[in-house]
């Protein structure tokens, strides 16, 4: 963790992955919890509400990839089965980031995890996902298996809140504990929450 | 012969830095020996770091209802409760979240803690979506060592 003991102050995260509607009460409370920019699912252009500023978020399969080359905003690529990464050498450009959609993942082996580390592009983890599946008791396999890669420096992973709501959303800080609980050393951690997310977000604005 | 009383006082003052100095680098590498042959020991394993209490300046923030249906019994049970879901009994018990202070016209409090669970703090008080009915998100403020600071970010908030 930082030094600095003070914990909300001004906004210095960005949350890559907010699936709901813009509305007053989160323009009110998203600098509130220390987010300055979140990427939004659904909107076209980059514009600043407030203090918040808002980058489109695209949620690109891998057949629909040409409809959004060149666009401005983070494309991120859904990754639903081991076929969406072949040819991955094809991709690169197209796309800004990675999901993995583990839920539909019906099984990912060695081929897999190759690509996903030889594509070079971050990986994205969404903290409410991840905590869901943990309380619900799910298998958490996947998650752990990306994260333990991160940790030995194969691949870029950022985590993001995967907000639908003001009441949804999560402190920073908080997605930092959750992957520092998983394992994750406490520097790589502050790089998935802060660092990686910004660059994205310069790169696509 | 005879020499200059100033020229002695000089070289006896440059003998005492240059001893000064030779003690100071003597010292410093004893202390490197000495911490290579504890770590060699083994004796770093057997030192446990006593659990200091951390204060958690935090601020309850209605999305959607009235802050004052927020009692400070149901932010008590809100903690107890996420804190036993994430981490159980044991951890309820290792990470003792204790609210020592709560506000409830603004809606602001003090959470004591065990220093060596800071972040498993950060994780329980983000689950925290609902307390009374009442839509909430929870924002840590600040943290701090002692009770009086705590007492005095919570005013200026």
């Amino acid at each position: 963790m930082p030094r600095s003991s003070r914990i909300s102050g001004d906004p210095v995260a960005i949350d890559l992955c907010f699936r709901g509607a813009v509305d007053d009460v989160l323009v009110r409370y998203a600098p509130k919890l220390g987010y300055e920019a979140m990427a939004v699912l659904g909107i076209d252009s980059a514009r600043e509400v407030g203090r918040l500023k808002l980058i489109p978020r695209f949620e690109v399969t891998r057949g629909a990839i040409g409809r959004y080359r060149g666009s401005r905003g983070l494309r991120v690529l859904l990754v639903r089965s081991e076929d969406d990464l072949k040819a991955y050498p094809k991709l690169v450009g197209s796309v800004d980031s990675l999901r993995v959609l583990f839920e539909d993942l019906s099984g990912a082996g060695k081929d897999f995890w190759r690509r996903v580390v030889s594509f070079g592009v971050p990986v994205e983890l969404e903290f409410s996902e991840l905590l869901r599946r943990i309380l619900n008791g799910n298998p958490i396999d996947y998650h752990y298996l990306l994260l333990r890669l991160y940790a030995r420096g194969r691949v870029k992973v950022y985590m993001c809140s995967g907000a639908t709501d003001a009441s949804t959303l999560v402190h920073p800080t908080a997605m930092f504990s959750l992957a520092t609980l998983l394992g994750v050393p406490e520097v790589l951690a502050l790089k998935a929450v802060f660092k990686t997310p910004r660059e994205l977000a310069s790169n696509a604005a | 012969m005879q020499l200059d009383p100033l020229v002695l006082a000089a070289a006896a003052l440059a003998a005492s830095l240059l001893s000064a100095y030779l003690g100071v680098l003597a010292w410093r590498r004893a202390s490197r020996i000495s911490a290579v042959a504890r770590a060699l020991l083994g004796s770093r394993a057997f030192k446990l770091a006593r659990p200091r209490k951390r204060y958690m300046v935090f601020e309850v923030v209605t999305v959607s209802g009235d802050l004052s249906s927020i009692r400070r019994a149901s932010v008590e049970e809100a903690v107890r409760k996420s804190c036993q879901l994430l981490f159980g009994a044991l951890g309820y018990g290792a990470v003792r979240p204790t609210l020592i202070y709560y506000d409830e016209s603004r809606g602001a409090g003090i959470l004591a803690f065990r220093h060596l669970w800071r972040n498993h703090v950060f994780l329980l008080l983000s689950l925290i979506r609902d307390i009374n009915g009442v839509k909430v998100v929870v924002v840590p403020v600040l943290t701090t060592g002692t009770r009086r600071k705590a007492m005095k970010a919570l005013e200026r908030l």
